[in-house]
């Protein structure tokens, strides 16, 4: 006996809403989900008020730009199953945690550096070559 | 008196559940195991891209390994129902050493954890030590 194996889009997952830096992320009514970068990878800024923006080189990376509202209003995925864009690394191996590419708004696998061990986060659920996506779980 | 901000409650530690393949180092299917194999209970590891990209083969964790969550069943079909997320409770290393709390894990050894604290495990780590553990014996994990 066999049966399909069920995807793991949406398991898990958890969504929060912030506010666009509008500067590194910005609204765009022609762009799927409100945003040239709707799909990339965020961090949330220290700020008053505190901002949603794209993650930094060798920074942390606290989820996924899900879609931005006129005005501002962003949703992010926090937790969960996510294909994330990659631009210069490749992901050779599964298995192994992300940190932010220096590519804003991509990400790399960490390194053994103490500095990348620090923001290390998620585990790949598959491989991928430099410019593809990657499986994270968050 | 100062009035302050109400606590946020944190639903961060529900558990969430995958279903990956069977690797060969977890025990297969037997019906008079509980949860269907004896390696039942056990820290398990991602050990390969299954069908497609998105699903993944898992395996127990080996020394130094990195760890994925605790095995929960194994069906008849060759399929685990891993936790991956949320408080569980995990096999910890007999050599595993001294635990803190708040410590990272990696795997130990067939199927343990130890924490993540020497040198390349530290970017292996994950979850957390909730409460207090001693080497070779079960100790709660936030993952």
């Amino acid at each position: 006996m066999s049966r399909n194996i069920p995807s793991v889009e949406g398991i898990g997952s958890k969504l929060i809403t912030g506010l666009i830096d509008d500067s590194s992320i910005t609204y765009d009514s022609a762009s799927e989900g409100g945003s040239a970068q709707v799909g990339m990878a965020v961090v949330f800024a220290h700020g008053s008020p505190a901002s949603v923006e794209l993650s930094r080189s060798a920074g942390k990376v606290c989820g996924q730009l899900i879609s931005v509202e006129k005005g501002g209003i962003c949703t992010v995925k926090v937790r969960g199953f996510m294909d994330l864009p990659t631009v210069s690394t490749a992901f050779p191996d599964i298995n192994v945690s992300i940190a932010g590419d220096s590519t804003r708004g991509a990400v790399r696998p960490v390194t053994t550096a103490l500095a990348d061990c620090a923001v290390a986060r998620g585990t790949t659920f598959n491989t991928a070559s430099a410019g593809g996506d990657i499986l994270v779980y968050l | 008196m100062t009035l302050r901000s109400s606590v946020v409650i944190n639903d961060s530690a529900e558990p969430v559940t995958v279903i990956l393949q069977r690797g060969s180092t977890i025990s297969a299917y037997d019906a008079s195991e509980v949860g269907g194999s004896a390696s039942v209970g056990l820290a398990v590891q991602l050990t390969g891209t299954g069908v497609g990209d998105n699903f993944g083969v898992v395996g127990l964790t080996a020394a130094l390994s990195p760890l994925l969550g605790l095995l929960l069943s194994v069906s008849e079909d060759d399929t685990c129902l891993v936790q991956i997320s949320g408080e569980c409770s995990l096999p910890f290393s007999a050599s595993a050493g001294t635990i803190t709390p708040g410590v990272r894990l990696c795997g130990g050894a067939a199927g343990t954890v130890r924490p993540a604290i020497v040198g390349a495990t530290l970017r292996l780590g994950r979850g957390r030590v909730v409460g207090p553990v001693s080497a070779g014996n079960n100790g709660e994990v936030i993952l």
